[in-house]
């Protein structure tokens, strides 16, 4: 995670409810209070309706998966010890966007329409800070 | 056809690919300019608009070199890998409007020995949003963002592990059509690609294309002020860019098939008054095998999901009705962020490419892919 003090800086003041989100333990995503629609990834206002009055709201516990590819080779230091890992495109239905997700779960048990379940680790050196885990028997349509 | 109004490529030059050049950037850059310069039949003095490819050597390195005495036009386009053809479309709308007289547009760059992939993508635009977003999850590299979009293509359209391979294994016969070609006397099999180590699945390693060494110049004029020279000119008949919504970032695109190449390519035929049927060689940006199948598609040369049968029917392949980068492309020639493309596809619309030469070329397109899917597309066209 990024120190707090750069949380408010330079670009990252666009995003500074999704990092603020993450220290309180939250995923958090932008709505706006003119149209209602949530947006992702951030913008400074909303793309919908170009009102600047966005609120950073919690987001829902599931998602499902869109995409993913399995990493077996990264140029990321702290990720080398995870190889192979998943990363996959989530759609949160409910908010109807897509946010890239780190899923922690094993590569061959990942597919098209699985629901999963943010959790987010507060802990300093969490790498990563925010991921995805599997829901129970949850294979469903894309 | 010859329309004289028309800006034209008159000059092409390339150095060797390799992974290791042992000169500057701007060196290489000296000799594909001097190289082009030639090609064209003019003085170094003669050039007085300068494109360069965002990351590299300057407008100002090639024209202090050259001691340029009357510079009128610079700028850079910023479309990651589709910035070579856009480059294109700048020197078009230079030399028309009367701009600039004669416009150089380059790459040079040490890709493979000095500035990898890993450290060019941070130019890309919507880097903040990657360092918050994706970077701290463990994304950070073009082969895992496309293989994202593979994997759908898959799921919605049927696409096939078979698909990428003949993508692959075509551009690798190409190459040893071309002495050129970095992979040149390197043959490989489906086995050999099927068993390459995994990247980003489904990436494997053979779907990936090399990182090189080298320059790519070309030059470009009226075509009118060129009546008296030696090579057959080629006609750049439409220059298009396009974009995809939220072109920064893939989370939200709603279609992730829909980018900048969809846009940019009804543009381009529009513009030149040509069919995707009407062209003899498409020169595509194979970054990936998939952004191949991909391409083909948004381009309009197939429907949406049936590039991978065009593939594997073999329609891109030298002999077939679409033959698809002759030179064996940025997976198997070299990766000059496709400008390398662009004087392919000059040499064989000249009928220069001798046991690669495809007969009776007279429109070529070239496709340009960058960032998460900028796009671009140049349509050239033959005084022959």
């Amino acid at each position: 995670m990024i120190p707090l003090s750069e949380v408010s800086a330079g670009e990252h003041r666009d995003l500074e409810g999704y990092w603020l989100g993450l220290r309180a333990g939250e995923l958090r995503a932008p709505r706006c209070r003119n149209c209602g629609r949530y947006s992702w990834p951030p913008r400074p206002a909303c793309p919908w309706c170009k009102s600047k009055e966005l609120q950073w709201e919690l987001l829902p516990a599931h998602g499902r998966i869109f995409t993913w590819t399995v990493v077996h080779h990264t140029t990321l230091e702290e990720f080398k010890e995870l190889i192979p890992y998943t990363v996959a495109l989530i759609e949160i239905t409910s908010a109807d966007i897509r946010v890239i997700g780190h899923v922690r779960a094993d590569p061959a048990a990942v597919d098209f329409g699985q629901s999963v379940t943010w959790v987010v680790d507060t802990t300093d050196r969490a790498v990563p800070g925010v991921f995805w885990i599997p829901d129970e028997s949850s294979l469903g349509g894309a | 056809m010859a329309d004289s109004g028309v800006a034209a490529i008159v000059g092409v030059g390339q150095t060797d690919l390799s992974s290791n050049s042992g000169r500057s950037t701007t060196m290489l850059l000296f000799e594909a300019t001097q190289a082009a310069i030639a090609d064209a039949g003019l003085i170094a003095s003669a050039i007085d608009g300068v494109i360069p490819y965002p990351g590299g050597p300057s407008a100002e390195d090639i024209a202090s070199v050259l001691r340029l005495p009357e510079v009128t036009f610079t700028a850079t386009p910023h479309l990651g890998g589709a910035s070579s053809v856009s480059a294109l479309g700048l020197a078009k709308m230079a030399i028309e409007t009367g701009e600039a007289t004669c416009v150089l547009a380059f790459v040079a760059r040490n890709g493979r020995s000095e500035s990898p992939i890993a450290r060019r993508v941070e130019t890309l635009p919507g880097q903040h949003l990657k360092n918050a977003l994706e970077i701290p999850l463990g994304l950070s590299t073009p082969a895992q963002w496309y293989a994202l979009m593979c994997r759908r293509h898959m799921f919605e359209f049927g696409t096939t592990r078979e698909a990428l391979g003949r993508v692959a294994l075509t551009m690798r016969e190409n190459a040893q059509l071309n002495p050129e070609a970095q992979m040149h006397g390197r043959r490989l099999t489906f086995e050999q690609y099927a068993s390459s180590r995994v990247i980003a699945d489904p990436y494997l390693l053979m779907d990936c294309c090399l990182e090189s060494d080298g320059a790519s110049a070309v030059i470009v004029m009226a075509a009118r002020t060129m009546d008296d020279r030696p090579h057959p000119l080629a006609l750049l008949l439409a220059v298009k860019q396009g974009h995809p919504d939220s072109p920064d970032d893939l989370s939200g695109r709603r279609d992730l098939f829909d980018t900048g190449l969809t846009r940019a390519a009804p543009r381009a035929f529009a513009a030149a008054g040509l069919r995707p049927g009407e062209i003899d060689i498409a020169m595509i940006y194979d970054c990936f095998t998939f952004e191949v199948v991909q391409q083909l598609e948004e381009a309009g040369f197939c429907p949406r999901g049936e590039g991978g049968d065009f593939v594997l029917e073999g329609r891109i392949a030298l002999d077939g009705g679409l033959p698809v980068n002759p030179h064996g492309g940025l997976l198997s020639a070299g990766h000059l962020a496709g400008m390398n493309h662009v004087v392919e596809a000059v040499r064989q619309l000249r009928g220069e490419c001798g046991i690669r030469q495809v007969n009776n070329v007279a429109h070529v397109a070239v496709t340009g892919w960058g960032g998460l899917g900028d796009g671009a597309m140049a349509i050239l066209g033959t005084t022959r």
